[in-house]
């Protein structure tokens, strides 16, 4: 307890040195850095450095409104917060002039302002529809403090809940109030995390791990990368609260290579905090000793199943494991270890120090606590928010996401990952909660939501996810290897029109068999066509019966051709010209189409209106057989 | 591979003498050093870290960011990701694919140009993403394909730079 008020006085102190003056942060997170808030954040301090404006210039992390990027959050002295968004290099010396030089608050360029009043029209958060569906308990210092000081951490109630847990709390007691919580597992499995905990603080054999998986790989989620990016203290705050209940001196977070933010961000907090006592030996003056190891990945989505991880930790290849036994009992280096997501760690610190009723009073009866959902696919606002569980579908593509662009229609939500599935469109008013999805035989996942419209086609998406299933499977177990590889050659064989009506019975039989695979990964793989073909049907029925795509997405079943009447002369020059792949040449004087050569980019058909059409490609049927193994 | 072309290794390898549950950091930083994990790395890799020398080329073969040979002058990195995917990156793929001459994965003959597929990072909202030698381009449409593959060849001609 002393020794964390000394931490605080010592924060205090430097704070008061700087205040008086205006602060302007620029939003530095990896998805920001390819919108150019790095030339944004160049020019802002140039600007302030070469005209002696009297402000600060730091960084935040991000805040979700992915759309709006680069942000810059300004604060005048004694005033909230304002964001302003899409401030590119060339626009922010003018914008710091006019806000901390001038006073004017350029409010047609502002998204918001903190805190429940808004001034000089400019909207607070708190109003605006995006922010009202939200509950951030997660997400509450994601944008607003700098991710690269602990300072800011500390004055906003940082390392508070581990401190509560060093000085008045028994590893026991932090059980009890996890399983009070009833804070389950965020990265798709919903496991009881304090039951996992106990687990490790009751095993025998020393000494214990903690490990965080942060390998996101489920393509388009990224809802661990903005928490790593944007607040790593609170994942680094949790993994230490969760190794004193547990008995583990040591932790590792395993982040994967696509995140070198993440990476960067979570060393230079560790190095902080163990430059600050809240990491190494005697944490905080107590007699618990912690340390944490960054582990990079390498492009391996199967090592984010756990037994995966654990072997890739340890140097060998990250292939999962037959359980038991669980990694409570051998984990890295063949010892105790306990495994989970970001987000769950996450919440530790925030349990402890708000009290189980602020996590429990929101969710559904089942799950409890709130949720990230990172949304992308045919949506106006690529967005990370963070929700009750419970929250409608419909909220998020709606309220948050935007909605779908104009003339378009919602088909179906990708969900879970590529062991998910995709549900259809009139699932929007079901309640987000993984009860809900498992009792339909899919998952809710790791919380990565893909928005379908009716250009999309549901055989092609099915094909793409089991795709990247097999190309990802380790390989150790036949069952998976060949299995995925079998469901990989029907379901292309559908795309390209070629399917037969035995194909449908094999993939539905692959499913059983499936079973038997080792790990998750092969017991999963083939949910995407379970799920899509249970609400999809007549789609793949138009593959396998009709040999047609109905959205017109599958390319090999579509053909182009010229109307010889129309594409003449000009026209057939400007079709020739418009083709990046070369493959239209002019043949007796009219545009003509090289199959093999064409790649239905669809350039064509807006060149010389009439000129090109797309028809289904007659394909070769193939004999309706009996059961063949392919 | 002589003894000189090694020293890096030695001086990469010294603060993780020893030490377990390094090996994937050990690739990184040879990697970053020499744009590959050349194979006479394996032998001082695994002395040093006391694991048998398939240990290591088994491990270094799993993970795909790895490479066992040098990276095209020019590499071209692809996200086909599922909001890449819809938004057509499998055309544009097919367009820079036969505009550059490269075959359907890896790189040309004469390793001056490659394709690489990149996992999803999650940055939907510029989907399709194209990275040239790491340097990001956003929405890459099937539109725009064509004058990304004339910039490529440009980069090619001049020796990847």
């Amino acid at each position: 307890m002393e020794s964390f008020l000394r931490l605080l006085e010592e924060v205090e102190g430097r704070r008061t040195a700087a205040a008086g003056r205006a602060l302007i942060q620029v939003g530095i997170g990896s998805c920001s850095m390819l919108a150019g808030a790095v030339q944004t954040l160049d020019a802002a301090r140039q600007v302030v450095a070469t005209e002696s404006i009297g402000a600060n210039v730091s960084i935040t992390g991000c805040n979700g409104m992915c759309w709006a990027e680069p942000l810059v959050v300004i604060t005048r002295p004694g005033e909230a917060p304002v964001t302003y968004g899409q401030v590119d290099a060339s626009q922010v010396a003018q914008l710091i002039r006019d806000v901390v030089v001038r006073g004017d608050r350029r409010a047609g360029q502002a998204l918001g302002v903190e805190g429940a009043a808004g001034f000089d029209g400019i909207v607070p958060f708190s109003q605006q529809p995006f922010f009202q569906v939200q509950r951030r308990n997660l997400l509450a210092r994601c944008g607003v403090i700098d991710p690269e000081s602990v300072d800011e951490y500390l004055l906003k109630d940082g390392y508070a809940g581990l401190d509560r847990a060093l000085t008045s709390m028994t590893p026991e007691d932090i059980v009890k109030e996890l399983m009070d919580a009833n804070l389950t597992g965020r990265g798709g499995a919903n496991f009881p995390a304090g039951r996992k905990w106990d687990f490790l603080r009751t095993a025998r054999a020393t000494p214990k791990y903690m490990v965080c998986n942060a390998d996101e790989g489920d393509p388009g989620a990224f809802v661990n990368r903005i928490l790593l990016e944007s607040d790593p203290h609170q994942v680094i705050e949790g993994m230490a609260i969760g190794g004193y209940t547990a008995g583990a001196e040591m932790g590792f977070i395993y982040i994967r290579d696509e995140y070198p933010l993440a990476v960067e961000r979570a060393r230079k907090a560790i190095d902080q905090a163990r430059q600050a006592g809240l990491l190494g030996q005697h944490v905080l003056g107590s007699d618990f000793n912690f340390d944490i190891q960054v582990v990079r990945g390498a492009g391996a989505y199967v090592c984010g199943e756990e037994t995966g991880l654990i072997a890739s930790i340890q140097d060998y290849r990250g292939m999962p494991r037959i359980k038991p036994p669980f990694p409570a009992q051998s984990g890295v280096f063949f010892k105790p270890t306990n495994v989970n997501n970001v987000e769950t760690y996450a919440y530790a610190p925030g349990i402890l120090r708000n009290g189980v009723e602020w996590f429990s009073s929101v969710g559904t009866e089942r799950n409890k606590g709130t949720k990230l959902f990172s949304l992308s696919g045919r949506i106006n606002r690529v967005c990370i928010v963070e929700v009750d569980i419970g929250t409608p579908m419909r909220t998020l593509l709606e309220v948050c996401a935007g909605g779908i662009p104009e003339g378009h229609t919602l088909k179906g939500v990708q969900q879970g990952g590529p062991l998910g599935g995709v549900v259809p469109a009139d699932w929007l008013d079901t309640a987000m909660d993984p009860a809900n999805f498992n009792a339909e035989g899919t998952i809710m996942g790791s919380g990565g939501l893909i928005f379908l419209d009716e250009r999309d086609c549901i055989v092609d998406i099915c094909h793409w996810l089991t795709t990247f299933d097999q190309d990802e499977s380790c390989g150790r177990c036949t069952t998976c290897r060949i299995g995925s590889m079998r469901m990989v050659d029907i379901l292309g064989r559908m795309t390209r029109g070629t399917a037969a009506a035995v194909d449908l019975q094999i993939l539905q039989h692959l499913e059983g068999v499936m079973q038997n695979a080792n790990c998750v990964h092969g017991q999963f793989t083939p949910k995407p066509f379970n799920a899509a073909y249970k609400w999809f049907k007549t789609e793949f029925d138009a593959h396998v019966f009709e040999h047609r795509c109905p959205s017109g997405a599958c390319r090999a079943m579509t053909e182009y051709v010229v109307d010889p009447a129309v594409a003449t002369g000009a026209a057939a020059e400007a079709l020739v010209a418009a083709c990046p792949v070369r493959a239209i040449e002019v043949r007796s004087e009219a545009a003509y189409i090289l199959d093999e050569k064409c790649v239905r980019c669809g350039l064509c058909l807006v060149v010389v209106p009439g000129a090109v059409s797309v028809r289904s490609k007659a394909v070769f049927a193939p004999a309706q057989r009996e059961v063949r193994y392919s | 591979m002589t003894s000189d072309h090694l020293e890096p290794i030695e001086a990469i390898l010294r603060p993780y003498q020893g030490r377990k549950g390094v090996l994937l950091e050990v690739f990184h930083r040879v990697q970053e050093a020499y744009g590959y994990v050349p194979q006479a790395a394996m032998e001082p890799i695994a002395k040093l870290l006391n694991l048998h020398p398939s240990t290591v080329y088994g491990s270094l073969t799993f993970y795909t960011e790895f490479r066992t040979a040098p990276p095209p002058r020019v590499l071209v990195g692809m996200c086909l990701g599922p909001t890449c995917h819809i938004r057509g990156a499998e055309t544009v793929k097919d367009i820079l694919q036969r505009r550059l001459g490269l075959p359907a994965s890896g790189h040309n003959d004469d390793n001056s140009c490659g394709i690489h597929v990149i996992q999803c990072a999650g940055h939907c909202q510029y989907a399709p993403l194209v990275y040239v030698n790491g340097e990001a381009r956003r929405e890459v449409t099937v539109g725009g394909a064509a004058a990304l593959a004339d910039e490529v060849s440009a980069v090619v001609a001049r020796g990847g730079r």
